[in-house]
C-alpha cells in the first residue's frame, strides 16, 4: 500500500523555492493498477520518484508497504527501491554493454538476491515473446523489445510495486498498446500494484483508476 | 550477474581505452620488472663470481679492489706484480699449521684473444677451484666443468722448477748484454736457450671459458694466439710463439670465468719480449722466488683462513690480501647510489601510469553518468557504484601489471644475449621474481587508490538528474 500525505517536493533556485510537487492525500491500495495524469510540469514524474525513494520529499509523508521513505537514509531507500520497487522508463533505460539477459539481470544485482533468478529472467524474455533475442544488445532490439526488456528487467526481483514513467512515450501507438497490455498481464497474474505516470488518455483507460495530479495538488494543507 | 562482472564488462566495451591504460601501466610495471630482474641477476653473478675467490694475494701496493676486479670480474688492468716466493711462503704457512689448509691458484694476466683475457695459472685450477656452494652430503664441492675435451697439464709443483730454468735463462741474457754493452767478445759457439725454448709444446694448450668459444668461435683442435695487451690498443701485438692448441671448453658458469682462457702459466710467463716483466728489476740476479705473478688465488676452507692470511701479509712488502666479498660490497655501495636513482626513475613511471587510471576513469565520469544513474535507480547504492569503479582501476592495474611483467620477461628472453654482450650480465628470461607478484599486487593497490577519484565522483550522481538522456 502507498500513503502519501502532504508531500511536497521543493527546490531552492537563488532565493527562489520552486515547487516540483505537492500532493495532497494519495492512498493506493495493493495490487491497484492507477494512472497518475496531469499537465506538463505538474509534478507527475517528481511524485514517481519520491515513491521510488529517489527523491525525499521536502516535507510531508510518503509510505510505501508500511515503510515512511522521508525517514530512511539514502542508503535504506536505495535497498528499498532495489528490493520492493520495479521501475520502466519512457527511454527504456537498458545499458547498452548488457545483452538482453544481462540487463534483466542487473535488477536483481542490486535488488534481492534469490535463487534461481537466472532462470526467472529466461522464462521473462520468453513470456514476453524474446526468447531468440536473449543475447542481443539494446542497439540490436527494436523500440517495443527493448521496454519489453525492461518490464522484465522491472518484475525480476518480483517486486511488490511497478512505477512506470510514461512507458509507451517512444513506442507508435500500436507497440505500445502491446507492451501495456503485456505489463499489465503480468502485474495483475503476479499480484503487482503498477502506478504508471502518462499523458495519454487512451494508456490511463487501460488502469483501474486515474489521479490527476492536478487534483491533489489543490488538496495540500496550508 | 555481480558488482565485479559489471566492472569488466564496462572495461570490455571500452577496449581502446582499457587497452591503452592497461599499455601504460604495463611500461611502467616493465621497467620496474626489468630493473628488478638485471639488478637480481647481476647481483646473483656477482655473487656467484666470488664464491670461489675467498682472498686474493696481489701486489703489496695498489687497490684492493682493483685488483678484485680484475681477478674476479676480469676488469681492468692487472695492478700489479706479486714475486713465486709468496706462494712458497703460503705453501709454508700451511705446513706449519694445518689450520690454514688452502689451495693457492697463481695467475699470470696482461694477454688477451678478441678481448677475452689469457690466463696462465696450474691445472689445480680444474681440480680445486669452485664456484659451487658446499655440497653438505659430501663435504666437497664441484670443481669446473668441461662441455668438451678437457684440461691440460701443468701442477704447482712444476711452477718453482720452471722459475729456475726461466731464472737461469734470464740470468744469462743480462750477463750476454751486458758484455756486449763493453764491448767484450763472447765467443758463443751455441745459440743460448730463450723464453720459448722453456715451454714445451705439451704446454702450449688452452681451456676456453664457454663465451669465450662460442664468441670466437673456437672449439676443441683449433688453436689461439694471444694478444698482448687489449687488441685495439697502439701497443698490442701478437705473440705467435705463444699460439696454443685448444683442447677443451668449459661448460657455462654464469661468471667471468665463461669469458675467460685459461694456459699454463709458462705459456704467459715465457713470452718473448718481456723479459724485463718477468722477474723483481732490482734484484742483481734474481732467482726462481723473484718470477712475477699477477695474483694468487686463494681458496682457504673457512673464514678464520682469509683472517689469517690478511693479518699475515699485512706488513708485507711482496704482497697484501683482499678479501673479494668485501671489495665487491664496497663497490656495490658506491655504486648503489645510481642504482636507487634509476628505481625512484622507475617508480615514477609507475606513479605516472597509474595516474593514468585515475584520468582515464575520470574522463569517462561524464559520459558514464546516465549509465550510474539507471543502475541507482534499480537500487544501486553509492556504495556499490564506488566499488564498481574500484573495481575497474583495480582490474584495469592489475591486468596492465600482469602484462608488463610478462613483457619484461619477454623482452629479456628476446634481448637477453644483447644484453649479456653490452653489460656482461647473463639474462634469463624465464627467472621470476618474487617480488614481480608483489609488484602486481602493489600497482593493483595503486591502482585501486587512483580509482578513488573517479569513483567518489560516479558515486555523487544525482539520479533524477541523470535519468533523462541528454541530446
Amino acid at each position: 500500500m502507498i500513503e502519501i500525505h502532504n508531500a511536497r517536493k521543493v527546490y531552492r533556485q537563488g532565493d527562489d523555492e520552486v515547487v516540483a510537487c505537492q500532493v495532497g492525500e494519495l492512498t493506493i491500495v495493493d495490487r491497484e493498477q492507477v494512472a497518475l495524469i496531469g499537465r506538463s510540469g505538474s509534478g507527475k514524474s517528481t511524485l514517481l520518484n519520491m515513491i521510488a525513494g529517489i527523491v525525499r520529499p521536502s516535507s510531508g509523508s510518503v509510505r510505501v508497504a508500511g515503510r515512511e521513505l522521508s525517514e530512511m537514509s539514502e542508503s535504506e531507500r536505495d535497498r528499498f527501491r532495489g528490493e520492493h520497487i520495479g521501475m520502466v522508463f519512457q527511454t527504456f533505460n537498458l545499458l547498452q554493454p548488457f545483452n538482453a539477459v544481462e540487463n534483466v539481470l542487473l535488477g536483481a544485482t542490486f535488488g534481492r538476491k534469490a535463487p534461481g533468478t537466472r532462470e526467472r529472467a529466461l522464462e521473462l524474455l520468453t513470456t514476453v515473446g524474446l526468447g531468440d533475442r536473449l543475447h542481443h544488445r539494446p542497439g540490436q532490439l527494436s523500440v517495443g523489445q527493448m521496454q519489453r526488456v525492461a518490464i522484465c528487467r522491472a518484475l525480476i526481483n518480483q517486486p511488490a510495486l511497478i512505477l512506470a514513467d510514461e512507458p509507451l512515450g517512444n513506442q507508435d501507438p500500436e507497440t505500445g498498446r502491446e507492451v501495456l497490455d503485456l505489463l499489465l498481464r503480468l502485474a495483475r497474474e503476479e499480484g503487482r500494484t503498477v502506478v504508471m505516470v502518462t499523458h495519454d488518455p487512451a494508456s490511463a483507460a487501460l488502469m483501474e483508476r486515474t489521479v490527476d495530479l492536478m487534483d491533489l495538488q489543490s488538496e495540500v494543507a496550508s | 550477474m555481480n558488482l565485479f562482472a559489471i566492472s569488466l564488462r564496462n572495461l570490455r566495451v571500452r577496449l581502446v581505452s582499457t587497452a591503452l591504460t592497461a599499455l601504460s601501466v604495463s611500461l611502467g610495471a616493465a621497467l620496474v620488472a626489468a630493473l628488478w630482474s638485471l639488478a637480481d641477476q647481476a647481483d646473483e653473478r656477482y655473487a656467484r663470481s666470488i664464491r670461489g675467490y675467498k682472498a686474493i694475494v696481489g701486489p703489496a701496493e695498489g687497490s684492493k679492489l682493483d685488483l678484485t676486479l680484475n681477478v674476479v670480474l676480469n676488469l681492468g688492468d692487472s695492478p700489479g706484480v706479486v714475486p713465486l716466493r709468496v706462494l712458497s711462503e703460503l705453501e709454508r704457512l700451511e705446513r706449519s699449521n694445518s689450520r690454514f689448509k688452502h689451495y693457492a691458484f697463481p695467475q699470470v694476466r696482461g694477454d688477451s684473444v678478441q678481448g677475452f683475457p689469457v690466463i696462465g695459472t696450474t691445472d689445480l685450477w680444474f681440480t680445486k677451484f669452485s664456484l659451487e656452494k658446499l655440497d653438505t652430503d659430501t663435504g666437497t664441492r664441484p670443481p669446473l666443468e668441461f662441455a668438451s675435451g678437457g684440461p691440460w697439464s701443468f701442477g704447482n709443483d712444476q711452477l718453482f722448477p720452471f722459475a729456475e730454468s726461466m731464472a737461469e735463462v734470464y740470468n744469462h741474457e743480462l750477463l750476454h748484454d751486458a758484455a756486449g754493452e763493453e764491448g767484450h767478445s763472447h765467443n758463443h759457439d751455441h745459440e743460448h736457450q730463450s723464453y720459448g725454448d722453456l715451454v714445451p709444446i705439451d704446454w702450449r694448450k688452452a681451456v676456453l671459458g664457454a663465451e669465450a668459444a662460442a664468441v670466437m668461435g673456437i672449439g676443441v683442435g683449433e688453436s689461439i694466439t694471444p694478444v698482448h695487451g687489449t687488441e685495439d690498443s697502439d701497443l698490442a701485438h701478437e705473440h705467435p710463439e705463444a699460439q696454443c692448441e685448444v683442447i677443451g671448453v668449459l661448460k657455462k658458469t654464469g661468471s667471468a670465468i665463461d669469458r675467460s682462457i685459461y694456459v699454463p702459466a709458462p705459456v704467459m710467463l715465457a713470452l718473448s719480449g718481456h723479459r724485463d716483466g718477468s722477474f723483481d728489476q732490482e734484484k742483481l740476479e734474481p732467482a726462481a722466488e723473484d718470477l712475477l705473478l699477477s695474483a694468487i688465488v686463494l681458496r682457504t676452507f673457512d673464514h678464520r683462513g682469509a683472517d689469517f692470511f690478511q693479518r699475515h701479509f699485512r706488513s708485507s712488502k711482496d704482497a697484501q690480501v683482499a678479501w673479494p666479498q668485501g671489495e665487491i660490497v664496497k663497490l656495490l655501495e658506491a655504486i648503489g647510489d645510481a642504482k636507487e636513482v634509476l628505481h625512484v626513475i622507475a617508480w615514477l613511471v609507475v606513479l605516472v601510469s597509474s595516474l593514468g587510471v585515475l584520468v582515464a576513469l575520470y574522463n569517462t565520469m561524464n559520459e558514464r553518468r546516465r549509465e550510474i544513474a539507471i543502475m541507482r535507480s534499480l537500487g544501486a547504492r553509492r556504495s556499490q557504484i564506488f566499488s564498481i569503479i574500484v573495481v575497474e582501476a583495480v582490474a584495469l592495474s592489475l591486468v596492465g601489471a600482469t602484462l608488463g611483467v610478462l613483457l619484461c620477461h619477454l623482452g629479456l628472453s628476446v634481448a637477453g644475449g644483447w644484453i649479456e654482450d653490452r653489460a656482461g650480465i647473463p639474462v634469463d628470461g624465464s627467472a621470476f621474481l618474487r617480488e614481480e607478484l608483489y609488484l602486481v599486487l602493489g600497482l593493483g593497490l595503486l591502482g585501486g587508490l587512483a580509482g578513488v577519484l573517479p569513483a567518489v565522483k560516479a558515486s555523487r550522481t544525482e539520479v533524477q538528474e541523470h535519468l533523462t538522456p541528454t541530446t
